[in-house]
C-alpha cells in the first residue's frame, strides 16, 4: 500500500532485509506470552479492586473467604513490606491499599485459588467497607484536607514542581514581537495488545521466580526486592514473549508484587492476568497536560526567547512522574535554536490511575503545542510554516541552550523531503474547500543518557559465547517487546563475526541468566545493547583471528575473511569457521567475551540535567493532508508523509514497521483516544468500545522517507526509530485542520463532536 | 466479580415451540449472540434459559409473499442480507444500514431480528464489572435512578440499532410471533423506556420483517467516531416517494439519541406541504434538532450530538432531494435547481 522511499542511496548493514527471528513463532501461534506459561500446581490470583476513585478503607473482612472451596491464600493491605516506586525519590506505592484508595481500580485484597472461577467467587464474599471521599480530578490546590490525595505528602497535591531557566530571558523578550498559545493534551493509554500478566513462584528454598510481561526485568527485580525486603539476587525476573509495551510495562505493578506474596502464602506458583478493564486502571500512560507557551520572535522569524509551562495531571502515584515532568520541557530546544528558555513544570496528584511513560514520554504533549504555536506564529507573520521552521533549526554538532549535545541531525533534510513529496509548495493554499496541509517537526532520544537510579555501571551488558557446534550465543538483559530487539542483536553479531545469522541465538530478558540491560524504554536498545553486542562480538572476532593466525603460523594481518572462512592467501589455505572455533576452544577453553555500553557523560550540571541527554537524537518531520467534513465533523486523513533521520537503518522492514506503528498511534491520539473520567472519577470507558483506537479503515496512506547520515555513536551508524515518528503526526494533523477550515482547536482528541462545536462557534462568530 | 451467571440453553427447530419456551421465567432468545454474549460476560444480563432460535428454518429465510413483498426472517444474518443476490438492489438504504453495523465478523453472526431488538446501551451501564460495582443500580439494572439523566423517571439508554430507523423510514412492518401473530409497524416495536425498550409481550418475539413492495427513495447517515465498528452516536434515515413528481410519504427518522427512534413529524409535515428549498430543508433540520433530546450517555459529547442531528438531517435531506430530482421529481416542488446550488451551510 505504501512505499519506502529513499532520498539518497545510503550505506546499510549487510543483513538489512533479514526477517525477524520471532516472525514464525508469532504467526503460527507458537510464541509463549506470559499468560500462556503454565507451571505445575499453578494457582490463579485475583485482585479485589476499589470501586471508588477516592475513599478511606474502613474495614476489610477476609475471614469469610478462608476455607471456601479452592481458596489457597487471601491477603489484604498493605501487602508490600516497604513502599516502592520506579524513581528512587518517589517511593509511594504499596501492592494493596491499606488505609485509603486513590483511584478506581486500586487493588485492596488479593486472593489465590485453585481456579480463577473459585478466586472470583471467593472475592464476592469479601467485605470491604469504604468511606467515600470526593474525587480529586484536576491539578490545583485543594480546598479541604479531605481533598489531599496523600495527606502526608509535604507539598499537598503538588507532586513536584520544576523550574529551569537558560540564557537571557529578559533580553530575549525586550521589545520583541511575542505570541502566546495554550493547549490541553488529553491523557491516553498504550493499549498494548497483550494485557499485563505475571506468574510468580516463591520457592521452598526462598528463591523467587517471576515471569512477567514487562519491558524492564531489571527494574522489576529491583522494585520487588525493595517491596518485599528480599535481596535482589534471590529474585529472578524473566520476560517471556511480549505483546507490546509502549512504555506501559516499564515498572513494577501491584499485581506483580501481589502474585509473589500470594505464592509465598500458598506455596504454589500464582498467576495473575489483567483484564482489559484492569489495564486501563493500572494505566501509567500518557499524562494529561495543560500547557502554555510564549515566544519572542525577532526579525526574519528567528526565535529569541521562549517560556513554556506545563501542568501534568499525574494520577494517584509517582510512577515515572519526575522524569515525565522534566521531559515536558527538555526537548523543545533540540529541534529549534532557542537562545533563552524558561521552563516551569508541575505535576499534581489526582485520584485517577497513575500516569507515566508512553511512546514519546513527556515530549509528545509539549511537541504538539510547540508545533501548533509555530504554525500560528507563521500565520500571524504571513510566513510559510516550513520557512519559519527552517529559520530556527538546530545545526548538527551543536549544544542546545539546556546543554544537550546534538550530534548528527537530518532535520533539514526531513523538512525538504516532506515538503517535496507532499507537493507542499504547489498545493498549499490551492486545495479544494475544507482540505488542508499541515506540517510539524520533532526529535527524540536514542536512549536516556542516565539510568533511572543513579549508578556508574554500564547501561547494557552482553555476554557472548561461541560453542564447539559453531553456534553463537548472545546473552543480554534487554526485552524484545515487539520492536525486534532480538533480531537486531542477531544481525549485529552475525555482521561483526562475519557469519550466517542462523548460527546466532539470543537469550534475553532474564535477570537470572543475562547481564543487565536497563530495559526497553527511551528508545535505547539498538543504541546501547547494540553497541554492547558489537563490542563483545568484535572482541570475539579478534580472539578467533588471533587463534587462526597462530594455528596457521602466520601474522594476524595475513588472515583474511571470506564469507565465514578464514583465509591465508599467501599459503593458499582456507579454514572454515567451525575449525577455527574448535582450535580456539582447544587453546583457550570455552569461548566467551563480554561487551558493555555506557553513554557519554551529559554536559549539563544543573538540577534536572539528567533528563534529556542522549548519545544521539533522531529527527522527524511530517506533513498531513486532510479533509474536514463540515457536515459531520469527521476528519479524513488522506495521506501522511513522514521523514525520519535514524542514521543508518539496520533493518528496513522493522524500521518501516516502527514508523508505521508510531504514526498510527499518533493518529489515534490526535483524533480519538482519551483516558478520560466522569465527575465521580470513573473512567469513561475502560474497554475497547469506550476507548477507541484506529481501525485499519482509519489509517491513511503513509509515505516513509529515511534521511540522514550514519551516526558515529550508533551501532553501524544507527539512531532511534521506535518513538520519534509518533510526535510530529499529532500537530501536523491539527495544523492541517486549521489550514482546512480555519479553526484553532485547543485540546485533543479532535473528535467529530468537537469539530462540529468549533465550526458552530466559528459560524456564530462570523454572524456577529 | 461475583460468580458467573448460569443458565440453560435450549435449541428449537420449530417456531411453534417458541412462545411456550419464552413463557419460562427468565427465558431469553439467543440468536447471533453478538449483543447478548458480551452482556453476559459483563453480567449485564441474567437469563435462566437461553432459547437458541438459529435452528428454526422459517426464521432464516428471505421470501416474497403473495403480494410481492419481501419478507426477511428474524434470524437471517446481516451478512446474508448483504450477500442476497436481488434484495439489495431494491432496498439500497437497508443495505447501507446493514453494512454500517459493527464489523464483518459480527455481521456474519448477528441477525436482523437481533439488530432490531438489540438491548439499549448507556455509558453509565454498559461498563465492565469493577466499574459498576460501586454504583447503586440504575433503572435498567432494576434500581430506581438514572445516572445519565438524574431527573428522569425512566431509563434513557440508547437504542443502537442501525436497521430500525431505516426500516421505519421504509415503512416496513414486523411480524410479531407469539400466542397470536400480529403485524405492527417497526416504530410500534419500541416503548420509549430504555429499561424495557420493546413492546413485545412475555411470550412474543420478532418473527420477520416485511418490506414495502416498492421501496421509497431513501438516504441513511450514521454518525460515529471511527470509519467502522462503533455503535451509532446519531443515525438519520429519510425517505420519500414521488407521486406525479411531488414527494409524498415523507419520513424523517432520527435514532441513537434515546431509547426509541424518533419520527420528526413536524418536519415531515413541513416538507409535505411546501417546496424543498434550501431554507425549508434547513428549517426541517432545525426541527429535528429541537425534537430530540440526547443525554450525555453516548461516547461523543451531547452538544456535538445535537449539532450532528441537525447537520446529518440536512445532509440526508439534501441528498434525498438530489436523488428524487434524478428520478423525475419536479423542480418546483423540490425547491428548484438554483437554490440547490447555493451550497449548504455548515
Amino acid at each position: 500500500m505504501s512505499k519506502m522511499h529513499e532520498v539518497e542511496a545510503k550505506p546499510t548493514a549487510l543483513l538489512d532485509t533479514m526477517p525477524r527471528i520471532d516472525a514464525w513463532d508469532k504467526v503460527t501461534g507458537q510464541a509463549l506470552y506470559a499468560d500462556d506459561v503454565r507451571w505445575p500446581h499453578m494457582a490463579y490470583g485475583f485482585l479485589i479492586r476499589s470501586p471508588y476513585a477516592h475513599a478511606r478503607v474502613v474495614k476489610v473482612d477476609i475471614e469469610a473467604v478462608r476455607g471456601l472451596p479452592g481458596v489457597l491464600a487471601v491477603l489484604c493491605g498493605p501487602g508490600s513490606v516497604a513502599a516502592y516506586g520506579i524513581m528512587p525519590s518517589t517511593q509511594d506505592e504499596h501492592a494493596l491499599a491499606a488505609k485509603k484508595v486513590c483511584y478506581l481500580g486500586e487493588p485492596v485484597v488479593a486472593i489465590a485459588a485453585e481456579t480463577l472461577h473459585q478466586a472470583e467467587a471467593a472475592a464476592s464474599k469479601v467485605v470491604v467497607e469504604y468511606e467515600v471521599l470526593r474525587p480529586v480530578l484536576h491539578p490545583g490546590v485543594p480546598k479541604s484536607h479531605t481533598a489531599l490525595v496523600h495527606p502526608e505528602h509535604p507539598t499537598g497535591n503538588l507532586f513536584k514542581a520544576v523550574d529551569l531557566e537558560f540564557g537571557d530571558m529578559a533580553g530575549g523578550f525586550l521589545d520583541a514581537w511575542t505570541r502566546e498559545d495554550r493547549f490541553f493534551y488529553q491523557g491516553n493509554n498504550h493499549v498494548a495488545m497483550e494485557p499485563h500478566a505475571v506468574l510468580a513462584y516463591w520457592r521452598p528454598d526462598g528463591k523467587i521466580e517471576v515471569s512477567s510481561s514487562t519491558q524492564a526485568p531489571h527494574y522489576v527485580q529491583r522494585e520487588l526486592a525493595r517491596a518485599l525486603d528480599v535481596p535482589d539476587y534471590r529474585i529472578r525476573v524473566v520476560a517471556p514473549v511480549i505483546g507490546g509495551g509502549f512504555g506501559g510495562k516499564s515498572e513494577a505493578f501491584p499485581h506483580e508484587v501481589a502474585a509473589v506474596l500470594l505464592s509465598r502464602e500458598c506455596g504454589r506458583p500464582v498467576k495473575i492476568t489483567l483484564s482489559r478493564e484492569e489495564v486501563f486502571y493500572t494505566h501509567r500512560g500518557r499524562h494529561p497536560v495543560s500547557m502554555r507557551v510564549r515566544t519572542a520572535i525577532g526579525p526574519a522569524g528567528r526565535i529569541r526567547a521562549m517560556e513554556f509551562d506545563t501542568e501534568l495531571d499525574g494520577g494517584a502515584y509517582g510512577s515515572y512522574g519526575i522524569a515525565s515532568t522534566y521531559y515536558t520541557g527538555a526537548l523543545q530546544p533540540t529541534t529549534y535554536q532557542i537562545p533563552a528558555y524558561h521552563f516551569h513544570g508541575e505535576r499534581w496528584y489526582t485520584t485517577k490511575p497513575p500516569c507515566g511513560p508512553k511512546r514519546g514520554h513527556g515530549t509528545t504533549q509539549p511537541r504538539a503545542l510547540l508545533e501548533i504555536h509555530l504554525d500560528r506564529m507563521a500565520r500571524a507573520l504571513r510566513m510559510d510554516p516550513i520557512a519559519l521552521r527552517r529559520q530556527n533549526l538546530t545545526p548538527p554538532h551543536s549544544v542546545t541552550v539546556n546543554q544537550l549535545e546534538i550530534t548528527t541531525s537530518g532535520l533539514a533534510e526531513c523538512l525538504d523531503a516532506v515538503e517535496a513529496r507532499s507537493g507542499w509548495r504547489e498545493r498549499r493554499g490551492q486545495l479544494e474547500p475544507d482540505r488542508g496541509l499541515g506540517v510539524a517537526c520533532s526529535s527524540y532520544l536514542s536512549g536516556a543518557g542516565l539510568p533511572i537510579y543513579w549508578n556508574p555501571l554500564p547501561h547494557s551488558g552482553v555476554r557472548l559465547a561461541v560453542n564447539r557446534d559453531g553456534g553463537v550465543q548472545v546473552f543480554c538483559g534487554l526485552t524484545d517487546i515487539g520492536q525486534g530487539a532480538q533480531t537486531i542483536l542477531v544481525m549485529l553479531t552475525a555482521q561483526a563475526l562475519g557469519i550466517d545469522s542462523q548460527r546466532v541465538r539470543v537469550y534475553t530478558a532474564d535477570t537470572g541468566m543475562t547481564p543487565v540491560d536497563l530495559g526497553s524504554y527511551s528508545s535505547r536498545v539498538t543504541m546501547m545493547a547494540g553497541n554492547a553486542t558489537l563490542q563483545a562480538a568484535e572482541r570475539m572476532a579478534a580472539l578467533l583471528l588471533h587463534v587462526a593466525a597462530e594455528r596457521m603460523g602466520v601474522a594476524e594481518v595475513d588472515v583474511l575473511r571470506k564469507g565465514e572462512d578464514f583465509l591465508v592467501p599467501m599459503a593458499d589455505r582456507i579454514t572454515p569457521w567451525d575449525d577455527v572455533v574448535k582450535w580456539a576452544e582447544e587453546m583457550q577453553g570455552p569461548l566467551s567475551t563480554v561487551g558493555g555500553y555506557t553513554p557519554p557523560p551529559a554536559l549539563g550540571r544543573y538540577k534536572g540535567s539528567g533528563v534529556g541527554p542522549s548519545p544521539a537524537y533522531s529527527f522527524s518531520a511530517c506533513v498531513a493532508d486532510i479533509t474536514v467534513n463540515t457536515r459531520d465533523g469527521r476528519v479524513t486523513v488522506h495521506h501522511l508523509w513522514v521523514a525520519h533521520d535514524l542514521g543508518t537503518p539496520l533493518n528496513r522492514s522493522m524500521v518501516e514497521g516502527q514508523i508505521r506503528g508510531g504514526v498510527v498511534m499518533g493518529l489515534g491520539e490526535v483524533l480519538m483516544e482519551a483516558q478520560a473520567f466522569n465527575p465521580d472519577g470513573r473512567h469513561r470507558g475502560p474497554h475497547l468500545l469506550g476507548y477507541r483506537i484506529p481501525t485499519i479503515l482509519d489509517v491513511p496512506e503513509i509515505d516513509i522517507v529515511l534521511v540522514g547520515e550514519p551516526e558515529p555513536r550508533g551501532p553501524l551508524g544507527a539512531k532511534e526509530v521506535g518513538q520519534g515518528p509518533l510526535n510530529p503526526v499529532i500537530p501536523a494533523v491539527i495544523n492541517a485542520i486549521s489550514d482546512a477550515v480555519g479553526i484553532d482547536l485547543t485540546e485533543t482528541p479532535i473528535t467529530p463532536d468537537r469539530i462540529l462545536r468549533a465550526l458552530h462557534k466559528q459560524e456564530r462568530g462570523r454572524a456577529q | 466479580m461475583s460468580s458467573r451467571p448460569s443458565f440453560y440453553i435450549t435449541r428449537l427447530e420449530n417456531w411453534v415451540d417458541l412462545p411456550s419456551s419464552l413463557g419460562t421465567l427468565g427465558a431469553q432468545i439467543l440468536a447471533g449472540g453478538t449483543d447478548l454474549v458480551p452482556n453476559l460476560t459483563w453480567e449485564l444480563a441474567s437469563p435462566t434459559m437461553l432459547v437458541d432460535v438459529m435452528g428454526i428454518s422459517e426464521l432464516r429465510e428471505i421470501t416474497i409473499d403473495a403480494e410481492g413483498r419481501w419478507v426477511i426472517g428474524a434470524a437471517v444474518t446481516l451478512s446474508d442480507i448483504l450477500h442476497h443476490p436481488v434484495l439489495g438492489a431494491h432496498y439500497p438504504m437497508l443495505v447501507a444500514a446493514v453494512h454500517a453495523v459493527a464489523t464483518p465478523e459480527i455481521r456474519a453472526q448477528a441477525t436482523l431480528g437481533g439488530n432490531l431488538c438489540v438491548d439499549t446501551r448507556c455509558r453509565f451501564r454498559n461498563q465492565p464489572p469493577i466499574w459498576r460495582s460501586g454504583l447503586d443500580p440504575c433503572f435498567k439494572s432494576d434500581g430506581n435512578r438514572c445516572y445519565a439523566a438524574p431527573k428522569s423517571r425512566e431509563c434513557v439508554a440508547i437504542l443502537s440499532s442501525d436497521t430500525a430507523p431505516v426500516l421505519i423510514a421504509l415503512g416496513a412492518e414486523v411480524a410479531v410471533g407469539g400466542p397470536e401473530l400480529r403485524w405492527v409497524e417497526v416504530e410500534a416495536l419500541y416503548s420509549g423506556d430504555g429499561h424495557d425498550h420493546l413492546t413485545l409481550g412475555p411470550q412474543e418475539f420478532v418473527r420477520a420483517v416485511r418490506l414495502p413492495r416498492v421501496s421509497p427513495a431513501g438516504v441513511f447517515r450514521k454518525w460515529r467516531d471511527r470509519a467502522t465498528m462503533d455503535f451509532p452516536e446519531v443515525d438519520v434515515a429519510v425517505a420519500a416517494t414521488l407521486d406525479e413528481g411531488v414527494p409524498r410519504d415523507i419520513r424523517i427518522v432520527v435514532s441513537a439519541v434515546g431509547p426509541a427512534p424518533v419520527r420528526i413529524s413536524a418536519a415531515e409535515v413541513l416538507l409535505d406541504s411546501s417546496p424543498w428549498t434550501d431554507a425549508q430543508l434547513e428549517r426541517a433540520s432545525v426541527m429535528a434538532r429541537e425534537a430530540v433530546h440526547p443525554y450525555d450517555n453516548g461516547q461523543l459529547g451531547v452538544i456535538g450530538r445535537q449539532l450532528a442531528v441537525r447537520s446529518l438531517v440536512l445532509d440526508a435531506l439534501t441528498a434525498l432531494r438530489a436523488a428524487l430530482m434524478e428520478t423525475g421529481g419536479e423542480q418546483n416542488d423540490l425547491g428548484g435547481r438554483d437554490s440547490r446550488e447555493k451550497g449548504q451551510p455548515r
